[in-house]
């Protein structure tokens, strides 16, 4: 895994947008975005490959500013296709377990814990907002929806957006909780 | 509206993996920067993912997308979350008006009214303003006509008299009026425009106004002056006209003299009308 140093993702901000803020908004942007495809791809632990990518950029970007003409964008997405490709052959490399070998702990989240944590973040979103993603998801018929968003006085669009919002905060609270509970 | 569906659809066919491979890097590089596009691709992956676990996806898409999204780990993950997600909107108490979410004044607004679109708002509140100003000016306009008195008076030939001397034209005003217009004749003439001033008798001027337009009557061309009534008391007056020849020379082209003799109205009280009755 390639170490990012402080300098050089100063650097990589930089190349990104002179404007600081701007350059922070477009960094988290290209994360997501480099998640999203390296996952399309079939490569497992996608926001760590990203990390990866990202990683690499960073490590070349002095040259990079003087050499490369173009997108940052689209040489990231090309760094991209290469660490999926290196994290796919590496994986198939791994030797299969033989039947006598001891089982190791499973790393995956049972649907029990899954659930606790779920249970907990639900708790602590604020009524109003559990109310809602619950109504959306319970009342699933476009009429029904519709009818709920006219109730809120907004569009099917800002609700789905809005739902959107309230399940990526439960989605990160769960995944926090359960990260937690199996470290 | 037609491209908003088919990039959503596109988006679906994206996380299915049935979406056509030739868009596959333009829409790729565009998720790389553009933050609306990812979301919209997160908010159909939490569709597709309800739709899984409840059985909305026909027999391929629930194949291909078991091969593609839900074989890597995080994909996984995600089953389990909406999976507990689902199975609490399930236990949540039959269909009925929600309690807790606030009712929005706007819910009697058509969908199209209700949208977050600020270039949509600000021409609703453009076209609301001009409506409103055009109302107001509308009103502005008839109560102006409405309550204002107007008292024409022509002067010229025809309507003098010999007075000390003079010829002048006598023009008795009534007491209650806002507006007088005087009617100039200016006979054949006609410049591009005019102006008149009045003078007192003894040639103080009281008013002028420029770049008055002559009209055309029965008896010939005049410029018509107006002027408010509390100008003109009881007295001798003279008005000139002078013609715009160039944008700064004038010419001398008529000059009338005047007398105001205004009328008074006594109000009286009804009680010593009725005691003269």
């Amino acid at each position: 895994m390639s170490e990012l140093t402080q300098e050089s993702l100063n650097e990589l901000l930089s190349w990104l947008s002179p404007n600081s803020e701007e350059a922070a908004r477009k960094y988290k942007t290209l994360h997501q975005g480099l998640t999203k495809v390296l996952r399309h791809w079939g490569c497992s632990e996608a926001e760590e490959l990203a990390d990866e990518t990202i990683n690499r950029v960073a490590a070349k970007v002095r040259k990079l500013r003087r050499r490369y003409k173009g997108n940052p964008e689209r040489y990231f997405f090309g760094v991209a296709k290469k660490v999926c490709q290196e994290y796919k052959r590496n994986t198939q490399k791994l030797t299969p377990l033989t039947d006598d070998s001891q089982p190791i702990a499973s790393s995956k989240p049972t649907d029990e814990l899954a659930y606790k944590c779920f249970e907990n973040c639900m708790q602590k979103l604020n009524p109003q907002k559990r109310e809602l993603v619950t109504l959306y998801y319970r009342d699933r018929a476009p009429a029904q929806r519709e009818r709920l968003a006219r109730h809120l006085g907004i569009t099917i669009k800002t609700l789905r957006v809005r739902v959107f919002r309230i399940v990526e905060d439960l989605r990160m609270c769960a995944k926090k909780c359960v990260d937690e509970e199996m470290t | 509206m037609k491209r908003p569906l088919r990039k959503r659809k596109y988006i679906r066919q994206y996380v299915l993996g049935t979406h056509d491979p030739r868009h596959q890097q333009q829409f790729e590089e565009r998720l790389l920067t553009d933050e609306k596009l990812l979301e919209e691709l997160s908010t159909v992956e939490n569709e597709l993912l309800y739709d899984y676990l409840s059985g909305g996806l026909s027999q391929s898409e629930r194949e291909s997308f078991e091969k593609g999204f839900l074989a890597t780990a995080d994909g996984e993950r995600d089953l389990q979350f909406f999976r507990a997600l689902k199975n609490n909107a399930d236990s949540f108490a039959p269909a009925g008006d929600s309690t807790l979410l606030p009712r929005s004044w706007k819910r009697f607004l058509p969908a199209f009214l209700r949208g977050d679109n600020i270039f949509f708002k600000l021409s609703i509140v453009t076209v609301m303003l001009i409506l409103v100003f055009a109302g107001l000016f509308v009103i502005f306009q008839s109560q102006r006509n409405q309550g204002v008195t107007v008292f024409t008076a022509t002067l010229g030939p025809g309507t003098t008299r010999m007075i000390g001397g003079k010829e002048m034209t006598v023009v008795e005003m009534p007491s209650d009026i806002d507006i007088v217009v005087l009617q100039l004749p200016i006979g054949e003439q006609n410049a591009r425009s005019y102006r008149a001033s009045l003078y007192t008798d003894k040639g103080e001027e009281k008013f002028t106004q420029d770049g008055l337009q002559s009209e055309s009557t029965l008896t010939g061309r005049i410029v018509p002056l107006r002027l408010p009534s509390n100008i003109l008391v009881s007295g001798d007056y003279r008005v000139k006209v002078k013609a715009h020849v160039t944008d700064v020379e004038l010419e001398d082209v008529a000059s009338y003299s005047f007398r105001v003799v205004r009328q008074l109205t006594v109000t009286v009280p009804a009680k010593f009308l009725k005691a003269v009755v």
